[in-house]
């Protein structure tokens, strides 16, 4: 299985969750079937890899061939795969375009790679209020990549039959792998920054719950009970008993668990019309197709979940 | 803190450019090489006289090395943009509609690659007007009735490096408008009481 080979899945997915769920799950059973460094390299080019005895000793030569192809891409398998790619982009260009009338769902999202993808989350995750959805069989996908892409460069670099065209794509190869990196640790810690301001919110909301991934809810938790301790030892136990809650609620409904202020106004971009919404005075502004508007969270937060309008 | 606060209002114009780098462009190369298989695709080959697409950050760590000729988009050239300018000047009311990233794309082309551009210097002060262009029209809108009394705005084609210079002014101005509202209910009817 060639590890950009996504497209058989991509066909049928009406959404792209779906899309990732899937690919997510091949990728493990890859991950199962081949513990082995050389059967994963093996794995990018040739289906069959499970097939094949190696003993590593003696196969440092093929080793690094396989490591060569697969990342350099001289392999007619996966040229015709990438042929195969870019005429599935076709069709999928002409099916959003009939798409055009029919609302359902959005094929737009299943031409766009990994990264892409990546992107789109992280300036979402950015520019909303609350936490969205973990992307985390994206985010594993693209670890298992950036594993495999290191492990070649590392293979490669150390042999001394490396040429320097290699050298020079293993360098292009490095340089978009910090990219991903930036933008994985970027998107983690946007999550981090929401999480630990309103950890105490999400530990005692659970429907919160599933958007966090199970490292960041525990992460929330402790992070909770620490702050807690932490503010007892310190002030909260020499004070009254009255004093000494964190959760209570003011006369005028304010409340001590700060939540994400879902009024806070966003941009959004609307990719499809996305009808009418009622404003506070009693306005009404439409959101049409391809306008962009500085709207409160809280009016269009359905639409930007559907992936109807885009957060910038 | 998991996000340094000047990183919390949004994002960031280096943001916005790191983002601009992944939209693709096309490069004529100047050396040859076979396809090359990065996480975000396959690019090439690369053989001198045709063209390649790759994303921006490519084509531009090639071009610092001297390893290709990046062919400009087709709207940054100087027919296109006086085209644009001079629509963006008669049209007072809206703004027009251009590339999403084009201040980006435009700013890192000229200084890494003016060689490749015609006429730089040219596109430069046609960019900066079109840009004051939008500014001005931008500083017209605000100062309009009632812009700030909502809680919404409409701000159809302006490009989001444009809108991340003005949203912390517009979320700041229009949370305290949010805050002054109940209160000035409260007080009316404490009045009438």
């Amino acid at each position: 299985m060639s590890f950009f080979d996504d497209d058989d899945d991509e066909e049928d997915d009406s959404l792209i969750n779906n899309g990732i769920n899937q690919r997510g799950s091949s990728s493990r059973t890859t991950r199962e079937n081949s513990s082995l460094f050389i059967d994963r390299l093996r794995s990018t080019v040739s289906p069959h890899s499970e097939e094949i005895q190696i003993q590593i000793q003696i196969e440092r030569e093929r080793e690094r061939s396989k490591a060569s192809e697969s990342i350099f891409d001289e392999s007619n398998l996966s040229l015709s795969n990438f042929n195969e790619n870019n005429f599935e982009n076709q069709i999928q260009i002409q099916n959003y375009e009939k798409d055009e009338e029919d609302d359902d769902y959005d094929e737009e999202e299943e031409d766009l790679n990994d990264i892409k993808k990546l992107n789109k989350f992280w300036i979402k995750e950015r520019g909303i209020p609350e936490l969205s959805n973990w992307q985390g069989d994206l985010i594993d996908e693209i670890f298992d990549k950036l594993e495999q892409q290191q492990k070649m460069v590392n293979t490669l670099n150390s042999d001394p039959q490396t040429s320097e065209e290699e050298h020079f794509k293993l360098m292009l190869v490095q340089t978009e792998m910090e990219r991903v990196k930036y933008l994985i640790r970027s998107y983690v810690r946007t999550r981090l920054h929401k999480i630990e301001k309103f950890s105490h919110y999400i530990t005692v909301t659970p429907n919160t719950h599933h958007l966090l991934s199970g490292a960041e809810l525990s992460h929330a938790k402790r992070y909770t009970d620490l702050l807690h301790t932490h503010f007892e030892h310190s002030v909260l136990d020499s004070l009254p008993e009255w004093l000494r809650k964190m959760d209570d609620t003011y006369g005028d409904g304010l409340s001590m668990i700060s939540k994400p202020n879902r009024n806070t106004p966003v941009l959004i971009y609307c990719k499809r019309d996305c009808g009418e919404i009622t404003l506070e005075g009693g306005e009404r502004a439409a959101l049409a197709k391809g306008t962009t508007h500085l709207v409160k969270y809280k009016l269009v937060d359905r639409w930007i979940n559907l992936g109807w309008a885009e957060v910038l | 803190m998991a996000l340094p606060k000047h990183l919390q209002n949004g994002l960031t114009p280096d943001e916005l450019t790191f983002l601009a780098e992944e939209e693709t462009i096309d490069i004529v190369p100047l050396f040859s090489m076979t396809r090359v298989r990065l996480l975000s695709g396959i690019y090439g080959p690369f053989q001198p006289p045709s063209a390649a697409k790759v994303p921006l950050w490519l084509a531009l760590s090639l071009k610092r090395k001297r390893k290709c000729r990046i062919v400009p988009p087709d709207w940054l050239g100087i027919d296109r943009l006086q085209n644009l300018l001079k629509e963006e000047r008669e049209n007072a009311e809206a703004f027009c509609s251009l590339p999403r990233r084009f201040i980006e794309i435009s700013k890192v082309l000229l200084d890494v690659a003016p060689d490749d551009l015609i006429q730089p210097s040219l596109l430069r002060s046609l960019l900066k007007d079109l840009r004051e262009v939008r500014q001005a029209k931008i500083r017209i809108g605000l100062q309009s009735e009632g812009v700030m009394r909502g809680s919404y705005l409409q701000v159809t084609n302006l490009t989001p490096l444009e809108l991340t210079e003005l949203k912390p002014f517009l979320v700041k101005a229009m949370s305290i408008m949010q805050s002054l509202e109940p209160r000035r209910d409260e007080d009316e009817e404490e009045d009438v009481v």
